[in-house]
Parts: C-alpha cells; structure tokens; sequence
C-alpha cells in the first residue's frame, strides 16, 4: 500500500509538470483572419515561463480580483478597495506537443498572452517600449463596482489600461460575441495607453526641468490625464453612435482656467482614444476589429467616412454642453470624438504606408504631450490643431489632404490649412 | 469505463463469500468545487452524480467510485468551450469501528478522463485528455434498513493542477454476504 501511495505520488509529481519545449509553449487559441472571421489556430509563447500560472517575461497574470471604486476628486475616480486577484490555475491537455486549453478561462488567458508577446514586438519596432516595465501586469476576471452614488453597476464587457496602477484588466464579457481578451486588436489599444502614458510623463518632466512648466502645474497636469473614465463605459452594452450632428451657430465660448482644464483633458482623452484605435489597426489589420466584439461600436470603424463639422468655438460649446448633464458625460464619448482622428490615421496609413504612419503617431504623440503640459490651462488646444500639429514634419499630399479637410470639415476649410504639391514647396 | 464497473459488480457479488462481508452499490450525488486561482475565493462548484460499490470486510473496505462533472459552456456564444469528465477511481477505506455507522478515512487513486469541446463562431474542436487523479477523504456508511444503507463522503482531490473537494451521498443496496 504505501509503495503503491509513492509510485502514486512520483506519478503526480511528473504529470503536474508542463515544461516548454526548448522555451516555447504551443498552445492552441482562437485567432482573428483579420477580417474579423475567428478560427482556431496553433500559435507559439517565447517569453512564457510558467504556462499554468501565466506567467512571463513579457506579461503576467492574476486572476478574479475584485476593485470598488468611487468618483475622486477632479473627475476622476479612486479605489475604495482594490483585491488584485490571485495566480491562475490553467489547465491545458497535452496532445503531440501542443496545449489545448481545458476550460474557457485558460483559453482566453492563453490568448491574451500570445497578443501580449505580439504587441511588444509590434511597439519594439518604433521604439515604443522604452521606459515600460515588463512583465506587464494583467488582471483577468476583474470585478470592477463602480459606486457613484447612483447606485453598484459592474463594469463588464472591458478591457482597460489604468495609468496610476501601471496595470491592465479584463473585465468578465457578458455578450454573444468574441470576448476582448481575443481581440487582439482591443489589446493593442489597451497597450497604446501605457506607451502614451509614458510620453506624457517624458514631456511632463522634461517642461518641469526646463523651467517652463512649475511644479504645481506638472501636478495639474498629472491629475488631470490620471484617469480618463467615461461614464458610458459602465453600461453593459455600449450604446451605438452615428456621428456628431451639425453644430448650430452660437460664437465663440468665454471660458476660465478650471473650464480649459476640462474641455482640454477632454481632447486628450479623445486624442489617446483614436490613436490607441489606430494601432489597434495597424496591429490586427482590421479597421473594424473592434466590432466583432463589441457590434454597437461600429462607428469606430476606421474604414467608416466621417465628417467632423464642429469650429473651434462649436467644439468647446459641444464639449461643454455635455458637462453640465448632472456633471456625467451622458451622451458624448471620448471613444467617438477619438473615431475622427483615428479615421484620419487610417487613410494616411492607405497613403504613406503603415511604417511611416506609425512612427508619425508616435512622433506626434510627444509633441502633443508636450503642448498639452505647457498650455492645457492658457488656451483650447482643438481638434484642428491637432491634426496641424501632425502634419508639422509632412504635410498631406492630395488626393489625402482633401479627405483630411473633408474629415475635419469644421476647422480645415477656413484656408489655413494648405496641402503639400507634388514636386513643390512642402508647407509647414 | 462501463466495462470496468460492470467487471468490478461481477467480482463483488453475493456469490463471493467472506465470513461477514456486506457489499455496498448505490447511486450517488453530489458537488465537486475547486478554485479558479491560487488561493482565490473565487470558486467554481459543479453538480456531480455517479455510482459507488463498497465491499466491506469488518473495519476494511474498498471498491469503485464512479462520478461525472461539468462545468458547462463557459464562454459566450461566438466563442465557447464545454468540459465534461468522468472521474474513475479505486478505494480504500478503514472504518473506525465496525459497527453500523462508523465513520472511516479513505484514499483513492484512479483516473479523470476528459473531453473539450472548443466552438469559435460555428466550428468545433473535440479533444480528449486523460489525467491521474487521488482523493483523501472521510465519510460515513451504514445499514438505514435490512438490505439498503447509506454513504456520505468528503474528500479532498487532486488531478491535473486542480485541487478542489469532493462531497457526495450514496444510498443503495447493502446486503450481507453469506458464507
């Protein structure tokens, strides 16, 4: 009996071991055609060392955590009480060497990884990993509640990154359609928040150090990107957009420092929205990789024609306009004002190549930062300028830069904005 | 797996004879519930049901424990995956007294043959896996009427890298075997 109870424990011992082969796991996980049509396909881990527990050098896992949170001060929120989650047990079966994920929780953790390890090599090409620490942290099967007063609501159907924990998380899905912890592309948008986080910081500190900015208005600063929330992110199902209606004609906006403050971090959040919408293109080659998860945001398409009609002062009465519903952005959404730009990205993409376009982004991020920093407080910084502040290195050449104008009909058409000929003088 | 249990039913029958024996055979149910992460709370129960044969010779016994679990589809309708398995196993048991009702302490060892079902967005993968499992538990048995009894179990297992507890109750057909 208790030789047949050794030989019984020996045997565990060996079967709970599950070793990559020459530092490669192959596991078997659900993967986009990027047409949208997912199948299963084998793929291969490098940077995974423990493939039960999740665990890497590029990314790690924990799961079935649990986050309360409440409305901060400055609009955004602080945690009330915050349980990460605990290591994962996946289960896998082995068959000819490649992993089978057992259950659903092991396959999408499986699959979350595969798009991790891919992400960073996707962002490695531009450099886009400085500064980011690794293993990234990964909270799966997060609870978030969120109290604000109106009651519990559970956040579900969302992956976040969260800039003051330096971690991501994935929400439980509650839909019929492909969980986020598949879509690679959602994850690449997810890690273009941590990558744009990063150079807010660099241009932060670099203003600080340069004396242009002081210390009290980098804390401003900080604060006022910390967390970028929308309310509609707490709804269960996204409510579906067709695009801003024509702005009326009112004139210009009178707004103090605390209002600049506001309808700039708006901008930003925007900003941070279409071009984390735009690498999650360039990554998974879908310009609607989003839908097939999430079908009611199908105006994020990046395929999709939009027209953004809003002047200066429109955008600062629109923005405006949807503070003052009981202090909640009811009905507009960082996500569809970040649509327009990433639209844009998307067909200088089609003219320039993804290659220049995603260094381009990238560039244009820390130029951003760095004009956000220093005059986030002083003045409007619009959705024309931004695209101004794009083209600074390049202007568009037609037929783009008539698409672009025709994009942000509302600030482009006024004369200021001129397209670069082909074999002429390149206007900045 | 049916053409074991039956052979195990044929090995223990009346027939066979050992002083004052009893043999046990019963349907059983039950719950089986592990954690999702290590140390979690989080964790996932799911209904078990099956069959035990129990061969009882005064305070030493032994047989078969048959039990079937699934999680169900987990997943959402585009993407899914649905795991069954068939939990087989070989018991020990020493009762702390040998008296009607005594408790006893068992181990167990056997096997959980597993099947997946992955579906993505119509299409479907079937695969199978075979895993050695082990159980520690203690449980109660005794006669309720002449020829039926009953079994309550809880055990602690383990197979694969999961490690979860097992409950059940048992009640069946428990003659004495004559001499």
């Amino acid at each position: 009996m208790i030789v047949w109870w050794g030989l019984a424990w020996v045997s565990v011992i060996g079967c709970n071991k599950m070793a990559p082969n020459g530092g490669v796991y192959r596991v078997r996980i659900p993967l986009d055609d990027h047409t949208g049509h997912y199948s299963l396909q084998t793929v291969e881990l490098h940077t995974v060392k423990d493939i039960r527990a999740m665990a890497g050098s590029t990314a790690t896992f924990l799961a079935d955590g649990k986050f309360n949170v409440f409305a901060g001060k400055n609009g955004g929120e602080q945690a009330a009480s915050a349980n990460f989650g605990s290591t994962p047990s996946a289960e896998f079966i082995d068959v000819g060497g490649v992993l089978h994920p057992a259950d659903f929780r092991s396959m999408a953790m499986a699959a979350s990884m595969y798009h991790f390890e891919s992400i960073k090599n996707f962002y490695d090409r531009f450099r886009g990993n400085e500064n980011l620490k690794f293993p990234r942290l990964i909270l799966f099967n997060v609870g978030v509640v969120h109290n604000f007063g109106v009651g519990e609501v559970e956040l579900v159907n969302n992956a976040a990154f969260v800039p003051s924990l330096d971690l991501f998380w994935i929400n439980p899905y509650k839909n019929a359609d492909v969980p986020l912890a598949f879509n690679g592309g959602a994850l690449a948008h997810e890690y273009l928040h941590s990558v744009f986080n990063v150079k807010f910081h660099a241009a932060e500190m670099a203003n600080l150090e340069a004396g242009r900015i002081t210390a009290l208005q980098a804390r401003r600063a900080e604060q006022s990107v910390a967390e970028l929330w929308s309310s509609n992110e707490w709804l269960p199902n996204f409510p579906s957009f067709n695009g801003f209606p024509p702005p009326p004609d009112d004139g210009d906006l009178e707004l103090g420092k605390n209002d600049l403050i506001k309808i700039n971090r708006f901008i930003y959040g925007s900003l941070n929205e279409g071009i984390a919408d735009y690498y999650g293109y360039e990554y998974s080659r879908n310009p609607g990789w989003l839908t097939p998860s999430l079908p009611t945001q199908a105006f994020r398409d990046l395929s999709v024609a939009k027209d953004f009609s809003w002047n200066v002062a429109g955008q600062k009465r629109l923005i405006m306009q949807s503070f003052s519903v009981d202090g909640a952005q009811t009905h507009l959404d960082v996500h569809w004002a970040g649509a327009y730009f990433s639209h844009m990205l998307y067909l200088v993409s089609q003219q320039w190549g993804s290659v220049d376009t995603e260094k381009a982004a990238f560039n244009f991020m820390g130029r951003y930062a760095d004009k956000y920093t220093t005059d986030h407080e002083k003045r409007f910084i619009s959705m024309g300028e931004l695209v101004r502040l794009f083209f600074m290195d390049r202007s568009p050449a037609d037929p783009l830069c008539q698409k672009i104008k025709a994009i942000f009909s509302g600030e482009l058409n006024d004369g200021n904005f001129l397209c670069a000929f082909s074999g002429g003088t390149v206007w900045r | 797996m049916k053409g074991i249990v039956l052979l195990m039913l044929i090995y223990l029958s009346p027939a066979w004879a050992l002083g004052d024996n009893m043999l046990f055979i019963g349907p059983l149910a039950g719950a089986t519930t592990y954690s999702t992460s290590s140390g979690s709370t989080n964790r996932d129960t799911q209904f078990s049901y099956g069959m035990e044969n129990i061969f009882v010779h005064d305070q030493w016994a032994g047989g078969l424990v048959y039990q079937y679990f699934s999680p169900g589809m987990e997943g959402s309708q585009t993407i899914n995956v649905t795991q069954s398995n068939h939990w087989l196993a070989a018991e020990g048991k020493y009762r702390l007294w040998n008296e009607n009702f005594s408790p006893y302490v068992a181990v167990g060892a056997g096997a959980v043959f597993q099947t997946v079902y992955t579906t993505v967005m119509g299409a479907s993968d079937k695969i199978q896996g075979t895993f050695f499992v082990q159980d520690l538990g203690i449980g109660i048995l005794g006669k309720i009427a002449d020829d039926f009894g009953v079994s309550l179990s809880a055990k602690y297992y383990q197979f694969s890298n999961i490690n979860g507890f097992n409950y059940f109750i048992s009640v069946g057909f428990f003659p004495s075997l004559k001499n």
